[in-house]
């Protein structure tokens, strides 16, 4: 049976991984652009993060340089994408593999770092409470850029790109601002999965993309069906909607990580933890065989 | 207003040269694959034509890509579901023509409740106005065109361009549609060229019938 204390830790790994799930969800869903840079600045922004907290600096410093080199990678990204026409997910393989190498200078050439004795984030109280206020403030900057003009001008390019060019969008701008924040987010959530686990390893970020797409697509089918009340007032109303479809990444990164402790502890078929990544890729077949959003 | 010189897109348009005067009404005509899509792509900004120049306004605009001339030219295109977004609601999309040619800032939100009673008289026009929260794959084919109307219109552009805007309608939603073009655009001179293949469109609108063959111009 599932103890409190493995409820605890899926629940606070959920939350950060909903950061993830947020960066994931503004590629895939919001511009519509099938980037796989994910897997290569989630160890960047870890990689950064630690180099920074070993140095004596504050963790925090950490984060904010976590998020810039990522953001560099998804600047990266949509600049070969863009400039250079090279296809979507191809760019985002490249960045990926670029990344790689990147890691391992940053890292200073060792795979892993420690950060065992080192001051973290999480040194200063409940994980649980840490995450959740560094996942508000995100969400609600994130549902504040959305609703905006310029927000609905991002949402528009996923959906009709020669629509919103027609209206004004520049869409090669957009495209690299929605790989930019996505990336950024993503190494941010690297930054602060490293710190609470205490180590970082190179190859932390094989399968997030994987992650974080069946967190969206969990997120979705349990929190799709709420609405807001039509005489709501209009700006709230629609901020709220915004707000909702992102803190659903953020339930569905939890729910897939309680989902995956419980098989995983329940010894439900035999499963152990090497069976992880069988137990990702049926539970989104097993998701998505469901009728999908239009 | 708008003044096309010896425009040349490859395989498509030779040497082609129009002027429209502000206020006029054209229809373009033509079989096929003659380039009329391709000719108002080169006005909208989507195709950069390999030689010539495009004149709006007196300004020569050739080099500008499409985003920065929709202040300029609004489009009505021939498959409403390329006019409008599905996944969005009415509200949105007409957010979106609204915003068309201004800045769009991250500090205001994209929603307002003086925006909201300005589409709502805007679409009384086309009987949508208790529709602004609906999606706008959920309004019939009809209802969408009738929409994407009122963008085009919603801005002051300098041009409108319509591309067989009823091509996709039944007889029904099509006499609707001309309805608006005689209201919002016939009545008001806005200056307009309109690709159609329908025979009684010709006869009934327009100042003035062009036809495109073999990539140039010949006055009807």
């Amino acid at each position: 049976m599932l103890t409190l204390n493995e409820l605890t830790i899926a629940i606070e790994i959920g939350i950060i991984y909903g950061i993830l799930a947020l960066g994931i969800y503004l590629t895939f869903r919001t511009i519509n652009f099938p980037d796989l840079t994910c897997d290569g600045s989630f160890v960047t922004g870890a990689a950064v993060s630690s180099v920074i907290i070993k140095s004596g600096l504050n963790p925090m410093v950490g984060l904010f340089f976590a998020m810039l080199t990522g953001g560099t990678a998804g600047l990266l990204t949509g600049l070969i994408n863009i400039r250079l026409k090279v296809e979507d997910l191809l760019s985002g393989i490249i960045v990926a593999f670029i990344l790689y190498s990147i890691n391992l200078r940053i890292m200073g050439t060792n795979p892993n770092i420690s950060l065992v004795n080192e001051t973290t984030i999480f040194c200063c109280g409940n994980p649980i409470l840490i995450c959740a206020v560094i996942v508000a403030l995100i969400l609600f900057f994130i549902a504040y850029l959305l609703s905006s003009d310029f927000g609905l001008g991002l949402r528009t390019i996923g959906q009709n790109k020669k629509f919103a060019s027609a209206n004004g969008v520049n869409v090669n701008v957009m495209t690299i601002f929605g790989l930019v924040i996505s990336n950024a987010l993503i190494a941010i959530c690297g930054a602060i999965f490293t710190q609470y686990q205490g180590f970082c390893d190179v190859s932390q970020g094989t399968g997030c993309l994987v992650i974080g797409l069946a967190s969206v697509i969990i997120g979705e089918k349990l929190i799709s069906k709420i609405k807001f009340a039509r005489d709501m007032e209009i700006v709230s109303r629609n901020f709220c909607e915004i707000f909702l479809a992102l803190f659903a990444c953020v339930i569905g990164s939890i729910a897939y990580r309680i989902f995956i402790t419980i098989a995983i502890n329940s010894d439900i078929f035999g499963l152990k933890t090497q069976d992880l990544n069988l137990i990702t890729g049926l539970l989104i077949i097993f998701i998505m065989s469901g009728k999908q959003k239009c | 207003m708008l003044n096309l010189k010896n425009i040349y897109v490859r395989n498509v348009l030779v040497d082609l040269n129009l002027t429209v005067n502000e206020g006029e009404f054209v229809l373009v005509i033509g079989e096929n694959g003659s380039g009329k899509t391709t000719l108002f792509n080169t006005i909208s900004g989507s195709v950069t034509p390999s030689g010539g120049s495009v004149f709006i306004a007196g300004k020569n605009i050739t080099n500008e890509p499409q985003y920065l001339r929709a202040k300029l030219v609004a489009n009505v295109f021939q498959d409403p579901k390329v006019g409008t977004v599905t996944n969005m609601s009415v509200r949105d999309n007409l957010n979106m023509a609204y915003m068309r040619g201004k800045k769009r800032t991250l500090l205001a939100p994209s929603c307002s409740k003086n925006r909201d009673d300005f589409f709502r008289e805007k679409l009384v026009e086309i009987g949508l106005e208790n529709r602004l929260d609906s999606l706008a794959g959920e309004l019939s084919g009809g209802q969408r065109q009738a929409l994407s109307m009122i963008m085009a219109l919603i801005t002051d552009s300098k041009i409108v361009l319509l591309d067989e805007i009823t091509a996709a309608l039944d007889s029904e939603n099509s006499r609707k549609v001309l309805q608006i073009i005689d209201k919002c655009v016939y009545k008001q001179k806005k200056t307009c060229l309109m690709i159609t293949h329908n025979k009684d469109q010709i006869n009934q609108l327009g100042d003035r019938t062009l036809i495109l063959k073999n990539g140039k111009l010949v006055q009807m």
